[in-house]
């Protein structure tokens, strides 16, 4: 009878699906525009996640006989971890009375916690981006900085790089130190914040 | 990031003087290093680390903000290291600012990055709409369309605040700085212009009406009062002291030969049949300012000075402060122990010396941890309720007063040294004095052991037996072959390649050995503090040795021996046999020279759960 | 330090300021004696040498201000303090601490709390995790304070000085008479800061204050954090002191008990209150808000505001310093100057410090001083008890209370009787007081020369006693009115970091200056008959 064999089947169904570079994306996350998302290898997008690759700037020049290509509106790096119920959307701005999407770069070993609503134009690698932040459009994150949870970061900033940021709106209040990502990724070592996020990504199952 | 997830090591650095009894008489309030509840140990605990005493928050740091120098062997705090700025850079557009404009700047983003006064968000400048009709569609960055807009105005992207609201409008979305002087020029003179109009009965005061004291023309015209005055007073006695010298410290106050007055009076001495004899002035003290344009404002009883409280509605948006990269040096020896890429877009790091490379890391885990085991507070990947954490700790974990609790303490040790290691915690973990928290009494079962050496990357990946690699790693994830093993003392409770970990108990409560419970058995305070109070913090001295091979011969090679409780007086042992060190090993090479360090770390554990 | 540093004169300008000074150096006032060379706007020195290398300005020195609560810091020549260093419980936490921004906590729940973890509600303990000292050493931690400092020091350098490492003066403002031990401290964190000062200047608050009034002596009031002081400096020198503890934490103290008042009347019983205490950070907000002085009233308030019982409470019946009100303080210095410092004093009150900004404060201290002074004039003696009659009549003046603005006066205004002060009865005579004379129509009994009382006809009554004014007929000159109704004026100053500021950037050394090997060899005690 096919029906246990469907309920074995059903059971067999993991959280995530893995791609052949190690990607990790959970089948309750919901991505629009797939082929405009383009994910490095050993990434981990989880449950709820809202990836928008769908709103991407369409080129309008066609040559002959060419189809229309659509440009990646989403690029997330390696080792990067999106955590749950984010949502990710290319930043738009409206000319003349047009909605044009930019696209938008997410670095290496980048840490998105969960609720958060990113928006921006550029994450770079080794960023930690806390819970419930949100980055408003257009707003650059330049790397090794960190993010702390609740922060609201106003449209267009830019965030130096090495800087500790909270507040609503978002004030940088600090730098990090020396050391900071280094010396995360051993076996089994703890995780460090802006460090190498591989083990975290094996652990996510 | 103390809160942040627990369990937290942080370290202090061996350059406070926190272990030793302060210099100043101990107050019986309590403020000294010894915890509060000191009485029969006495010896222990003066020299212990109270990581509850408020100068422990000037010492304690997290391991990324530490280096550590090579040449001194010792780690480096922001305290003992001194900064070299390599450039300062507007945090907005990332653009290099030559230093010799960044202080007549002050310190300021001169191109066009405005702050928001009410909430400090960036301002964008963007064009005022025309119409009605054009509103909100209109509005653009700068630079796109300027040519047919009137009016520019800063405008805030989160809090919408404008220029607007103070009634300012730009006229070319460049420049702002002069258009906003001129601004700020006009509404000063405006306000000066206006004088409060109290009446006075009685008149006949030295200021007619006074003059609002705006606190930058005021110091201007002092200024320039004091300068003038000091000019006068200074030519007329040019041969003597003024006032204002003092004799221990001042050299000749002469003016040089080539001033004008001191060519006059030589000239004078000489016959003068071309110039004019001059009166020998009295030399007359400074005089006082006597109106407002010398910097002189006053009020009597029955006028109002005039108090620039000044109006949210006028203040101006203003540039961004400048931020700065910095190099770090070591004070004593002045190497440099960080060293980043000047460009202010990229952080990447010439030269780096982190502590975390070359001190051994402590980290406390659950010696049983409820599966599945919690992430870290900054990992966690979902949003939980408070709530029910608590419940889930609470139901699996048992943290009671009284129950000794397990951890496994695991040290890691960096360098491709083996290492020896000797851990000392004081008997009894102090709590916060008075506050609703409690001590707890600490035993390390093991407080002397070695640490084996840190290989390549290779090697460990390469090696799939039980020291390191993948299969301990598993082994450690599925539980302990064993579920009965019991810990002992004196034995290492499990081992890796470069790191080996030992059993701690703890028992939370304030009961010290003996009768006397006299721990405060109250928990939280209700203010909603609960977390600083109740968490548990352990300090530890850690005493690494190890043997290193080093050319140069400026290793501390302090004679072992003592209990090492005491870091500062191991650093000032180190420095005393240095010199002599130097003088046995100088020319050879590779020799085997032990080095120590000793540190006092804190460790923090999550706080207890009645 | 250069060997020969050049005359005001003939230095050129400095560079331009920053944006928010408008200062303007050309041009000289008044006559001069001797020609110079007029001060001009660009670098003569260009001739002589690079003038990238005159722009560097090697002379530029910092400004410190140490204040119990704020350590500011700043270049010399500026009219602001580059940033203000606030010592509260945040800037007290660990180095990645940041639990204060953990915007899920209510505010309360954010801040640290003090070491030892006790509510707030012992006036000792009142605000002490947002000072950096108290005056009281025997009960302070030096290296906590240490710490503190070093940490404000190095956290000023960072984020606003941002200078690189060639070594500047430095010039320091503290208040007066700071504990030695406190000023070794703030010495110390100085010199073995990185930027290493080869010297600082050590300037105290009062005499800055009058400096920054453009005067050379006054009476400086300044209201602290622990405690108010009021100083008289006569030729830039302090001449006499006197302290209470009515400051600001006093302020705040009764704020507080204000606002818990109307907390408590508008909770039932059984409602919770959610806060207990009150905290300083609300206090302090509260009194930016709605913090002000009503005015000046014979009367005493039946409601005193905050601001009122502080700082003009009523006085018991033997009050010591820490009881009067702050005219009274200020009176009692002024009787102890010598008349003619008094008179310069008297018409040059200087008041600073944070409460003296809110609305109302400055008139009330004024108008109660002034009252003051009209009352009792300059007598030492308070009340002479039943020796007052027959002192009275045999001086033959009447003590009583003065109209200042009806100088004519008829024996039944001196009948009036004085507001009723506790312990300050002053009773009006019933005889009618004999006709007192300006001092050169007096009957003299010494033989008088005719210069002095050319001399004394000419001059004008420096100390007017109450008793000249009260039978002066028509002597309704200027003069007399200046001195006597009018005798209170008060004089806006820069405050102590902007004239410690204007002090070095004109160049002026200082008294007291500190070289760094000196200091670091031997220490506070090594100074040589002591700081001060």
């Amino acid at each position: 009878m096919s029906r246990p064999a469907a309920v074995s089947r059903r059971s067999t169904k993991t959280e995530y699906i893995e791609t052949d570079t190690g990607n990790k994306i959970s089948r309750r996350s919901h991505i629009e525009g797939k082929q405009n998302i383009m994910l490095g290898g050993k990434s981990v997008i989880m449950a709820g996640v809202c990836l928008r690759g769908d709103l991407s700037r369409k080129t309008e020049k066609t040559a002959e006989g060419e189809k229309e290509t659509s440009q990646t509106a989403i690029s997330v790096g390696r080792a990067s971890v999106i955590a749950t119920n984010c949502t990710i959307r290319p930043p738009m701005r409206i000319s003349r009375g047009h909605m044009i999407f930019y696209p938008m770069r997410i670095g290496d070993n980048v840490f998105i916690g969960p609720n958060s609503h990113i928006s921006s134009l550029t994450i770079s690698s080794h960023v930690h981006i806390g819970a419930n932040s949100v980055l408003s459009p257009f707003c650059v994150v330049k790397e090794q900085c960190k993010i702390l949870p609740d922060t609201v970061i106003p449209p267009h900033m830019i965030i130096p790089p090495g800087s500790v940021v909270a507040g609503r709106p978002a004030q940088i209040v600090g730098e990090v130190g020396e050391g900071w990502g280094q010396g995360g990724g051993g076996e089994g070592e703890e995780w460090v914040e802006g460090g190498d996020l591989r083990p975290l990504v094996r652990s996510i199952k | 990031m103390a809160s942040s997830s627990f369990p937290y090591t942080q370290y202090a650095c061996p350059c406070t003087d926190i272990t030793t009894p302060s210099s100043a008489v101990t107050p019986p309030s309590g403020n000294a290093t010894a915890p509060g509840s000191s009485d029969g140990d006495s010896s222990i605990d003066e020299r212990s680390f109270n990581p509850h005493d408020p100068r422990a928050a000037y010492a304690l740091l997290p391991l990324d903000h530490l280096l550590y120098c090579d040449e001194c062997n010792a780690i480096k705090c922001p305290r003992c290291t001194s900064d070299d700025i390599l450039t300062w850079y507007c945090p907005n557009c990332l653009f290099e600012v030559p230093s010799s404009t960044v202080r007549s700047d002050g310190n300021r983003c001169a191109r066009n990055c405005y702050q928001c006064p009410e909430c400090t968000a960036l301002l964008a400048v963007t064009a005022v709409p025309k119409s009605e009709a054009d509103h909100g569609t209109y509005l653009k960055p700068e630079g796109a369309d300027a040519r047919t807009a009137e009016a520019f105005l800063l405008q805030c992207q989160y809090c919408d605040w404008s220029t607007l609201d103070i009634d300012l409008t730009f006229t070319k979305p460049t420049k702002i700085a002069e258009q906003l002087a001129k601004y700020r020029q006009a509404r000063q003179s405006s306000v000066s212009a206006a004088s409060p109009d109290t009446a006075s009965e009685d008149v006949k005061t030295v200021s007619s009406t006074p003059i609002s004291h705006d606190l930058d023309t005021a110091f201007a015209n002092l200024t320039a009062f004091y300068k003038t005055q000091l000019a006068t007073s200074r030519d007329a006695q040019p041969h003597l002291s003024g006032p204002y010298t003092t004799s221990a410290t001042a050299s000749n106050n002469t003016t040089p030969y080539t001033s004008p007055s001191n060519l006059h009076r030589i000239m004078s001495l000489y016959g003068n049949n071309s110039l004019q004899q001059k009166p020998t002035a009295k030399p007359q003290p400074m005089r006082e300012a006597q109106d407002p344009a010398e910097g002189l404002f006053t009020y009597t009883p029955t006028q109002t000075p005039s108090h620039p409280f000044q109006d949210p509605h006028d203040l101006l948006p203003r540039p961004f402060s400048l931020r700065t990269r910095r190099g770090k040096r070591c004070r004593t020896c002045r190497q440099i122990l960080a060293r980043p890429e000047t460009k202010p877009p990229s952080l990447r790091f010439k030269i780096r010396s982190p502590a975390l490379h070359h001190i051994p890391r402590l980290l406390l885990k659950p010696l049983n941890p409820p599966v599945p085991a919690p992430l870290p507070e900054t990992f966690r990947l979902r949003v939980e309720e408070k709530g029910d954490r608590a419940a889930s700790l609470s139901a699996s974990e048992g943290y009671k007063q009284g129950t000794p609790e397990m951890y496994v303490l695991i040290v890691r040790n960096p360098i491709f040294e083996p290492v020896k290691i000797t851990l000392a915690t004081p008997a009894f973990a102090p709590a916060r004095a008075g506050a609703g928290g409690a001590g707890a009494r600490v035993t390390v079962l093991c407080p002397s052991f070695t640490v084996g050496a840190a290989g390549d990357v290779w090697d460990e990946a390469l090696g799939g037996t039980a020291e390191g690699g993948r299969g301990a790693a598993m082994e450690r994830l599925v539980g302990k072959g064993g579920e009965g093993r019991l810990p002992e003392a004196g034995k290492v409770w499990e081992r890796g390649r470069s790191w080996a970990g030992v059993v701690v108990e703890i028992v939370r409560g304030g009961e010290r050995s003996g009768t006397k419970g006299d721990g405060n058995p109250q928990f939280g305070n209700g203010d909603g503090d609960g977390e600083e109070d109740e968490v548990l913090e352990i300090p530890v001295f850690v005493r690494a040795d190890w043997t290193g091979h080093s050319a140069e011969s400026t290793g501390d090679g302090a004679a072992g021996g003592g209990d090492g409780r005491d870091g500062k007086h191991a650093r000032q042992e180190a420095r005393r046999t240095t010199p002599e060190r130097k003088q046995q090993h100088g020319g050879e090479d590779s020799v085997k020279i032990p080095f120590e360090l000793g540190y006092w770390c804190v460790l923090g554990l999550e706080p207890l759960r009645a | 330090m250069p060997a020969t540093s050049p005359s005001p004169a003939t230095r050129p300008a400095l560079r331009s300021r920053p944006p928010s000074t408008t200062a303007s150096t050309a041009g000289l006032g008044g006559k001069v004696s001797s020609p110079r060379t007029p001060l001009l706007g660009r670098s003569i020195s260009s001739q002589f040498g690079s003038p990238a290398a005159f722009r560097s300005e090697p002379d530029e020195q910092i400004v410190y201000e140490l204040d119990a609560r704020y350590l500011r810091a700043g270049f010399a020549g500026e009219s602001r303090p580059r940033s203000t260093y606030a010592f509260t419980p945040d800037t007290g936490r660990r180095g990645g601490d940041y639990r204060a921004y953990n915007l899920r906590k209510p505010a309360r729940a954010r801040r640290k709390r003090g070491g030892n973890g006790e509510k707030e509600a012992d006036y000792e303990a009142w605000g002490r995790e947002h000072e950096v000292y108290r005056t009281d050493t025997r009960a302070l931690d030096l290296g906590l304070v240490e710490d503190k400092l070093e940490r404000a020091v190095r956290s000023l350098h960072t984020t606003s000085l941002q200078l690189d490492t060639k070594p500047r003066k430095a010039v320091l403002a503290i208040p007066s008479l700071l504990p030695t031990p406190l000023l070794e401290i703030m010495l110390k964190v100085l010199f073995d800061h990185h930027q290493q000062p080869p010297s600082v200047t050590v300037l105290t608050t009062p005499v800055l204050a009058v400096v920054g009034a453009g005067l050379r002596d006054g009476l400086v009031v300044e209201v602290g954090w622990e405690e108010t002081v009021v100083t008289a400096v006569g030729e830039l020198r302090e001449v006499g002191q006197r302290r209470s503890v009515r400051g600001e934490k006093m302020l705040a103290w009764e704020m507080r008990k204000a606002l818990e008042q109307v907390e408590n009347s508008n909770i039932s019983d059984d409602e919770e209150r959610s806060d207990p205490t009150t905290g300083l950070e609300e206090a302090e907000e509260a009194l930016r808000q709605i913090g002000s002085c009503p005015p000046f009233s014979p009367t005493e308030p039946a409601n005193p505001t905050p601001l009122e019982s502080t700082f003009f409470p009523p006085i018991p019946s033997h009050p010591d310093d820490h009881d009067l009100p702050l005219a009274h303080l200020a009176h009692s210095l002024l009787l102890s100057l010598p008349p003619d410092l008094r008179r310069l004093c008297t018409t040059r009150l200087i008041l600073t410090g944070g409460p003296t900004r809110l609305p109302g404060f400055k008139q009330r201290f004024l108008k109660e001083l002034q009252h003051l002074i009209s009352t009792r004039g300059w007598s030492r003696v308070k009340n002479f008890g039943s020796a007052t009659a027959a002192e009275r009549g045999r001086e033959g003046r009447a003590v009583g209370k003065v109209k200042p603005h009806n100088l004519r006066t008829s024996p039944e205004n001196l009948k009036a009787d004085p507001p009723s002060m506790a312990g300050r009865s002053v009773a009006s005579t019933s005889t009618a007081p004999l006709p007192v004379l300006p001092t050169h129509q007096r009957p003299r009994d010494d033989v008088s020369d005719p210069l002095t009382r050319k001399a004394e006809r000419h001059c004008r009554p420096v100390n007017p006693e109450p008793w000249h004014l009260s039978q002066m007929p028509g002597a309704a000159d200027s003069g007399l009115e200046m001195g006597a109704a009018a005798g209170v004026r008060g004089v806006e100053t820069l405050g102590a970091w902007a004239s410690a500021s204007l002090v070095a950037g004109v160049r002026v050394k200082g008294v007291r200056e500190v070289g760094r090997e000196e200091f670091l060899r031997v220490g506070g005690l090594g100074l040589g008959e002591g700081l001060f």
